[in-house]
């Protein structure tokens, strides 16, 4: 024992020497062997290839995964430097760049060694737009009357006229300078056919398909390790998953997008010269195939049917069989020229003289049994016995034959059979019945098949043909959907079975059950809280409708006054008297434009959207800004308008200015609403305590109507009007008030208000300001005249005649030259080929067809030319929410001025950007 | 071998911008990519978009691919503001479309083909003397000027020497060489009535063989030789030589060039002469744009359109002041037939008709 004890001592002593010695040296070398190699990336950016998502800085495409799978495989630790496909080049050449995807044989020339695997085929479209259903896929003749755009300096117009030849097809090409042009002419209609690389356009279709070719990955020559690990890793990657980079294709570019059927001449013919093709279907295959309760064919195949009818005009007559067998029969006797519901097996087509189109639907074999014991299945009489049992081989059942289904589930249940053998989709509706009760269901491994149509192999291939694109063009999405739908809606049948296919449903419905006695037992006990409560909601209710009702009210007032003067103005042949219209058209216009604002604003601020901006602004002019217009109005009423500003800081403070203007401009106003002609409204505006936060106290008050104690109480609820004898005829949305409650909380201010009916009302605000320090800046003044516009040139982007007629008379008003572009495509063109600083600022609406104003924006400050940079971009839009604004500035614009344009404030922002830009050309040398 | 059997060319490109805040000058979008078709030419993007639609030019033409895109990119560079349309086909086809389009053409140009297929239309064309008129001599323009010429084609005897080596046969140099036992069955020749090049190729025998009347002695002793075997398409003939089924066969100098690097072919100019029938340009009679096919014509035959199709594409220059590429003989090197244009052009359905009644016979 004792030695045993020394000899064990020992050996965990050397145990012990060895782990030490094994740590020592083995686990750095470990650590070594885990550290990734770093391995630089060109990375340049290609649609459904390489993309990045900048808004959450996501990768994805074709090419990234794959890079990623092979990095899993070589080690690698990827860094993706951004680049241009032609940088990237050069960049690998030059060995600042260690690997790039996507290049071809002929680009790497010089400096580049290519993976011994391709990476990927490409190969040129030739693409019509979706709408043209002329053409389909290699349909020569009609290839031949398309007219083609190509791009002259493009190398794949060569590959395309050989195709041409080759084919015999003489589309008309035309030759454009850029590749804009011709999506330009594509737009305009004067081609009806262009080349892409693209396979990601949604809005074009591919016709014919030419000049393949493969693309590799690409290392710096002279990396022998790198192209050796990556060689290695491609094939790796190859040996273990050969269908790896189809399953990718498949994924980045699979058809389940629902197109038009195409159908050619000869398909038309064959359509209107052929009646109704008779179609052979099951009726005991639900949800596959079977008849309703008025003995109509539904389930997936009619649903299928029914819509190729209404896709080709092909029609179809539809004849019933209690089993596939006698549908066979039939099909192989000429009766019908159609199956319903076939299995997608080319030897099983063959044997019964069938031509089958592309599959529909994946199925898999079950069993559905009580549990154990399954060497006894029940079939139903009719299944495809020997494409089943050929399926089924290698398993050990003895089969059962029964007339239908539901005689094989009854041998089941009695115990006759072990199990009912099935596809997955008749054991998905069958086990929702109560008459399955207790029934599972299970896979039968490896049994699995395709359902598709099947068309006798007498029939013209015209048909087969027809059925096919329809399939294609239908989409894999719209197939499946059709096929689920089919399973949810097929004949279910008793509240019973819902009951038990769904426990969800039946939990539901006994608790609802629960619900309604209980519930009318309490409206029994608790009448009349009940009615209390009801009058409640009913009272919420009514202020909503009311609210509706006053808006749309409000909306069709000032709308009438625009349409009813606007008619007046037309008619009126005295300049003078029509001005006078047009005066109250602006009226009512203006009245219209702040009834919506209200409504936004309200909206915004109830979904979270509203977001103060904290920007520099002077307090005296802000106090200008509101006082002024609302002594106009206090003058025309004949109301007293007292102002006083005494206590009131005067410089530059921090504030979001359009809210404080906002507050006061809500308060003001209905103020004066409600305050009788001769009475007075005072405005107070005051610096109070922290000094340094710069806290400021607005005081609006009025000797007016007032407002009664009971309203007070909901007086900032939105949708709410007090309807005092003394505030009829004053009109209003009732989101006054509610607007600048939740604005000053935002502010993370308060509000208070003082009242009493018949002597008036006391509103004081407290909203938190920050004092900006002087700097000695002067601050920017105010536009007094137009002369600083004169002679200035302006571009304008704008895609409505009449926007663009409004601006364009604005503009020239104030002295501007105008140049306009419907789109930003042409916005872009326009300012690239003219001469540097032609244009002093350029004006962009953002919804526009071709090219969107923020793309044309991009486009712009990123041209090579001095201005491109320089020239002031002044977004003019209706998308006027806190986002668009900062995606404006984000394209690269300056400003944004909210459409309907208003003069003034457009004035004042072309002021401040040309003076803005004329200080950046003079210190960029560039003399204004 | 990579399976990806469903291709992939992606690539319209994705501008990805990264947002970099406010600023005007933003960190530059991601990138961009455009590998294949269009990076050729970025700097064009900037061209002028002002698009004149109503000063176009329609080409018709027959010619390769390469070389009409060359040319027609070459046009469009010095003259941005003409649209250029093109209907690319065979000049059979082109000339049935202008012939049907006559009243009322929509083409400008027919670009291309053999002078003698432009030659035996004069009614579709109109008359024009080119601005390089000087510098093209007589035998590749027509005498009233209703085509001119741009690229000499001599007809040549293509061989593959791989073959003949083998069984110990000498080369032909001569059209008589055709006429030998051991070329029975081996030449490759097209159908003249399938093709505008079969058609020179049988003109140039029969002139070069005894004339207009006793060159048909040549042409039967060549039918018997052909040994029933005929093509109805032109390119099978160098083709089929290439591909060692024929021993020799009747070609243009340009289908021949093509092989220039394959060891096994050779071809030869025969020694009795042959003809170097120019492809031509004529302007259609009554088109749309007479001052654009004009400047086609005379840009088709400047120095700078020989230089680069010349250059590029080994096609021989028709100016006097200019030499063939350094692969190329050069014309002065080659035995000319004075090739009678308007014969051929007038007789042409004669011709085929007695050539198809000989074959027919040869056959029987």
């Amino acid at each position: 024992m004792a030695f045993e004890g020394r000899a064990c001592r020992k050996t965990a002593f050397m145990i012990a020497v060895f782990c030490a010695f094994f740590l020592l040296f083995c686990l750095p070398v470990h650590a070594e062997g885990t550290e990734k190699r770093k391995v630089r990336v060109g990375y340049f950016t290609l649609a459904n290839f390489q993309e990045y998502d900048a808004s959450d800085r996501s990768y994805r495409g074709y090419g990234y995964d794959y890079l990623m799978a092979i990095a899993q495989y070589a080690g690698w630790h990827c860094e993706l430097v951004p680049v241009t496909y032609e940088d990237g080049l050069k960049m690998l050449q030059s060995g600042e760049l260690d690997l790039m995807n996507y290049v071809y044989p002929t680009d790497s020339t010089g400096g580049l060694s290519l993976s011994s695997l391709a990476a990927g085929e490409s190969w040129t479209n030739l693409v019509v737009p979706v709408s043209n259903a002329s053409v389909s896929y290699e349909d020569y003749d009609a290839i031949s009357g398309l007219t083609v755009g190509l791009n002259y300096s493009s190398q794949l117009n060569s590959a395309f006229v050989d195709y041409c030849k080759d084919n015999d097809c003489m589309p008309r090409l035309i030759y454009y300078h850029t590749e804009e042009e011709v999506d330009k002419a594509l737009s305009e209609g004067k081609i009806t056919a262009r080349l892409s690389s693209s396979i990601s356009d949604l809005s074009m279709r591919t016709v014919a398909k030419f000049s393949v070719s493969s693309y590799y990955f690409a290392t710096t020559r002279g990396n022998a390790d790198l192209l050796a690990e990556l060689n290695s890793a491609m094939n790796a990657l190859k040996i273990d998953d050969p269908y790896f980079q189809e399953r990718l294709y498949s994924r980045y570019h699979s058809q389940s997008v629902e197109q038009q059927t195409v159908i050619s001449d000869a398909e038309k013919n064959y359509i209107s010269a052929h009646g109704p093709v008779a179609v052979s279907y099951v009726t005991d295959w639900t949800p596959v195939s079977y008849e309703d309760r008025n003995g109509r064919f539904s389930g997936a195949m009619r649903d299928l049917l029914d819509l190729i009818t209404e896709r080709t005009g092909l029609a179809f007559s539809f004849e019933e069989a209690e089993n596939s067998k006698a549908a066979l029969d039939d099909f192989s006797s000429g009766k019908t020229e159609l199956m319903a519901g076939f299995p997608y097996d080319f030897a099983w087509a063959d044997k019964n003289n069938a031509n089958i189109t592309f599959p529909l639907y994946s199925v898999t074999l079950q069993e559905m049994s009580k549990g154990s014991g399954n060497a006894i299945a029940a079939v139903p009489q009719d299944s495809y016995q020997e494409f089943f049992s050929r399926e089924l081989q290698g398993t050990s059942y003895t089969y059962y034959r029964y007339k239908d289904m539901a005689s094989c589930l009854r041998a089941v249940q009695d115990g006759t059979a072990a199990c009912v053998l099935a596809d997955s989709l008749q054991t998905a509706y069958y086990q929702k019945l109560v008459s399955c009760r207790g029934l599972s269901s299970r896979e039968i491994p490896g049994a699995a098949f395709q359902l598709a149509f099947a068309a006798s192999d007498r029939s013209d291939p015209m048909l087969l043909s027809i059925l096919n694109k329809s399939i294609y063009s239908i989409g894999s999405a719209k197939i499946d959907e059709i096929f689920k739908e089919a399973s949810q809606n097929s004949q279910s049948v008793s509240l019973a079975d819902q009951l038990y296919s769904n426990p969800g449903f039946a939990g539901w419905f006994y608790s609802l059950l629960g619900f309604v006695i209980a519930a009318v037992t309490s409206m029994l006990i608790y009448g009349r809280r009940i009615h209390a409560k009801n009058r409640e909601i009913e009272k919420a209710a009514a202020a909503k409708s009311e609210f509706l009702s006053n808006i749309s009210h409000d909306m069709r007032t000032p709308l009438n006054g625009i349409m009813g003067y606007t008619n007046l103005a037309l008619k009126e042949k005295d300049e003078t008297a029509a001005r006078e219209y047009l005066k109250k058209v602006r009226i009512s216009a203006e009245f219209l434009l702040s009834l919506i604002n209200d409504t936004l604003d309200i909206s915004k601020i109830e979904s979270g959207k509203y977001v103060l901006q904290q920007e520099k602004t002077n307090a005296s002019e802000l106090l200008q800004s509101i006082t002024v217009p609302i002594q106009s109005i206090a003058d025309a009423r004949g109301i007293h308008f007292l102002v006083d500003s005494n206590d009131m800081y005067h410089g530059e403070i921090l504030v979001d200015s359009l809210n404080p203007k906002k507050i006061v401009l809500n308060l003001l106003s209905n103020a004066i609403k409600f305050t009788p002609e001769g009475g007075t409204v005072e405005l107070h505006i005051s610096q109070i305590p922290p000094v340094n936060g710069c806290n400021c106290r607005i005081v609006v008050k009025d000797n007016g109507i007032g407002i009664s104690k009971e309203f007070q109480k909901k007086m900032f609820e939105p949708f709410t009007q007090e309807h005092a004898p003394q505030s009829k005829g004053t009109v209003g949305t009732g989101l006054g008030l509610s607007i600048v409650k939740r604005i000053v909380t935002m502010m993370q201010g308060t509000i208070e208000v003082q009242s009493e009916p018949g002597k008036g009302s006391a509103f004081t605000v407290q909203i938190p300001v920050t004092a900006v320090r002087e700097t000695g800046e002067m601050p920017e003044a105010a536009p007094e005249n137009t002369a600083e516009l004169q002679g200035r040139s302006i571009l304008l982007c704008e895609d409505n005649e009449m926007n663009r007629e409004i601006a364009t008379a604005i503009l020239n008003d104030l002295g501007i030259r105008v140049t306009s572009a419907e789109n930003g495509r042409q916005g872009e063109e326009l300012f690239l080929s003219a001469p540097v600083w032609k244009f002093d600022l350029i004006l962009m609406d953002l919804r526009m067809p071709v090219m969107n104003g923020l793309d044309a924006a991009r486009a712009i400050r990123a041209a090579e030319r001095p201005d491109a940079a320089l020239i002031p971009i002044i977004a003019m839009t209706a998308d006027a929410y806190n986002d668009d604004i900062m995606r404006c500035m984000q394209a690269g614009m300056n400003a944004h001025n909210m459409k309907p344009v208003d003069n003034e404030v457009l004035k004042r922002e072309l002021v401040r950007q040309f003076r803005m830009e004329d200080a950046a050309r003079k210190n960029s040398g560039v003399q204004p | 071998m990579n399976d990806l059997t469903k291709g992939f060319l992606l690539l319209t490109v994705l501008t990805a911008p990264i947002l970099s805040g406010c600023a005007v000058k933003a960190e530059q979008p991601l990138s961009v990519g455009e590998p294949r078709s269009t990076s050729a030419n970025t700097a064009e993007a900037s061209v002028s978009v002002s698009e004149n639609t109503d000063d176009k030019l329609v080409i018709c033409t027959p010619h390769d691919a390469d070389p009409m895109n060359a040319a027609i990119s070459l046009f469009m560079s010095e003259y941005p503001d003409i649209r250029v349309e093109v209907l690319a086909a065979g000049t059979g086809e082109l000339i049935e479309k202008l012939q049907s389009e006559s009243a009322a053409p929509t083409a400008d140009v027919l670009w291309g083909g053999g002078a003698d297929s432009l030659a035996a239309h004069p009614d579709l064309f109109e008359s024009y003397i080119c601005a390089n008129n000087d510098f093209i001599d007589a035998g590749f323009k027509a005498a009233d000027y209703k085509w001119t010429g741009e690229s000499p084609l001599p007809m040549v005897i293509i061989y593959n020497k791989k073959r003949l080596s083998e069984e110990g046969i000498s080369a032909p140099k001569s059209w008589q060489d055709c006429l030998k036992p051991e070329f029975k069955g081996e030449i490759a020749y097209c159908r003249p009535s399938k093709s505008g090049s079969a058609y020179t190729q049988l003109c140039t025998m029969i002139l070069a063989n005894g004339g207009k009347t006793d060159g048909w002695d040549y042409v039967e002793k060549f039918v018997k030789n052909l040994d029933g075997h005929i093509f109805e398409s032109s390119s099978k003939c160098h083709k089929m030589v290439a591909s060692g089924d024929y021993l020799i066969g009747i070609t243009i100098e340009k289908s021949a060039l093509t092989y220039r690097d394959d060891p096994n072919i050779g071809f030869c100019y025969p020694t009795e002469g042959t003809s170097a029938v120019p492809d031509a340009i004529s302007i259609v009679k009554g088109c749309p744009d007479e001052k654009n096919a004009k400047l086609f014509v005379d840009f088709v035959t400047s120095k700078e359109c020989q230089a680069e199709q010349r250059d590029d594409w080994d096609r021989r220059p028709v100016r006097n002041d200019m030499k063939a590429s350094a692969a190329l003989t050069d014309l002065r090197g080659i035995k000319l037939i004075d090739y009678d244009f308007s014969w051929a052009a007038a007789d042409k359905d004669e011709i085929i008709t007695r050539f198809d009644r000989i074959f027919d016979a040869s056959g029987s």
